[in-house]
């Protein structure tokens, strides 16, 4: 049975991270059960 | 907070806590059949196909039945008076910006009942390390503003975001408007290609705020605050995102047995666990995988995923495409 390492395979061009992931929330925007409010950078 | 011999009194007395849990539950049951809310109930059972524009306008009248509103508020006050031990049955979705609770909380909807103060919102602004982002949740809400606070709006627009949502560094997002708003404004915002960024404020905002998951775009996305191009995007889909990290669990595991639930995933919805699922059938079981990855070389609605899945084939299974080539060429 032929495998596959993993790594090897390609990506999408389009990188998407999982539900509520750190990358949402880094960047301030606020996601919390549904909340989504944005505060302006001063 | 209670403290000292109140509090020793309470954990030492049985009935008095059974009775103080009697009260909540009743709270519970008093809370479900306030009238608006028990309208709003009956009428997400009489919308079960619905999609996110029905679910919202039923969620509208419920936000804007200031009488309704203020009824499951009194109900709170009502039973944290009578029992200072008393603690809402509804869940708390609250961040250091803000304190909500969930007035209903179901899977086709959630509405919040949220306060967030303008010392958080300043301090979040001040105390900023790095750079920001203007954010698109993908998901369709109405806001609706019971106490204004005195804040800024400004308003955003990205590309619509749908199926065949490609991230691309030369997508903008745009400023359409910058105003404050009034106290009982509601705001409708389809999170795939409208925003909203709170500029300022001089009072603690009060909102409620209505959200489905149905209809949503397949991703959230992110736009630098300097420049407005693309900066991310992640997925609105949290089962999704679950059963994806599950099926790497099956891989590591090598569990082979699990290839069904593999093929199943492969016609997930969304473009991202597609390919996400292959990745992993791939690399279990590269022999049972190969048939798929032809079929999603050819047929898969979204580009990138083709792209990939045609890489994939010319770089780990050369000999069996070419033949393959072969003989779509020469079927005789």
């Amino acid at each position: 049975m032929k495998k596959l390492d993993i790594r090897t395979l390609p990506e999408l061009k389009t990188k998407v991270g999982a539900y509520g992931s750190v990358k949402q929330q880094e960047v301030g925007g606020v996601v919390c059960a549904g909340v989504f409010i944005i505060i302006a950078q001063s | 907070m209670i403290v000292g011999k109140a509090l020793a009194g309470w954990l030492a007395d049985e009935k008095e806590q059974a009775r103080r849990t009697a009260e909540t539950e009743d709270f519970a049951r008093r809370f479900q059949a306030i009238p608006a809310r028990a309208a709003l109930e009956e009428g997400l059972r009489g919308a079960e196909t619905g999609g996110a524009d029905e679910i919202l306008e039923l969620a509208r009248t419920f936000l804007e039945d200031d009488s309704g509103i203020r009824e499951c508020v009194d109900e709170m006050i009502g039973a944290a008076s009578r029992n200072p031990y008393f603690q809402p049955t509804l869940r708390t979705a609250s961040t250091a910006l803000h304190s909500g609770l969930l007035l209903y909380d179901g899977p086709r909807l959630t509405i919040m009942l949220a306060v967030m103060g303008p010392d958080a919102i300043a301090a979040k602004r001040v105390f900023r390390q790095g750079g920001a982002s203007i954010s698109f949740g993908g998901q369709k809400s109405l806001f609706r503003f019971l106490k204004a606070g005195g804040a800024v709006l400004s308003f955003w627009e990205a590309p619509d975001i749908g199926a065949d949502f490609a991230g691309d560094a030369t997508l903008r997002c745009r400023l359409t408007e910058r105003r404050p708003i009034a106290d009982g404004e509601t705001l409708a915002i389809d999170g795939a290609r409208q925003s909203f960024v709170i500029e300022h404020a001089s009072s603690p905002l009060v909102y409620l705020q209505a959200l489905t998951p149905l209809d949503a775009a397949p991703v959230m996305s992110e736009f630098d605050s300097i420049t407005h191009a693309f900066a991310g995007a992640s997925s609105t889909d949290d089962a999704g995102s679950r059963i994806g990290m599950m099926l790497s669990l099956l891989r590591v595991m090598d569990r082979k047995d699990a290839v069904p639930l593999f093929v199943e995933m492969l016609a997930a919805p969304h473009f991202y666990a597609r390919w996400h699922a292959m990745r992993e059938f791939l690399a279990l079981d590269a022999q049972e995988a190969l048939p798929h990855l032809r079929k999603m070389a050819e047929a898969d609605p979204h580009q990138e995923v083709r792209a990939a899945a045609s890489q994939t084939l010319r770089a780990f299974f050369p000999e069996q495409t070419a033949q393959q080539e072969l003989a779509e060429q020469c079927p005789n």
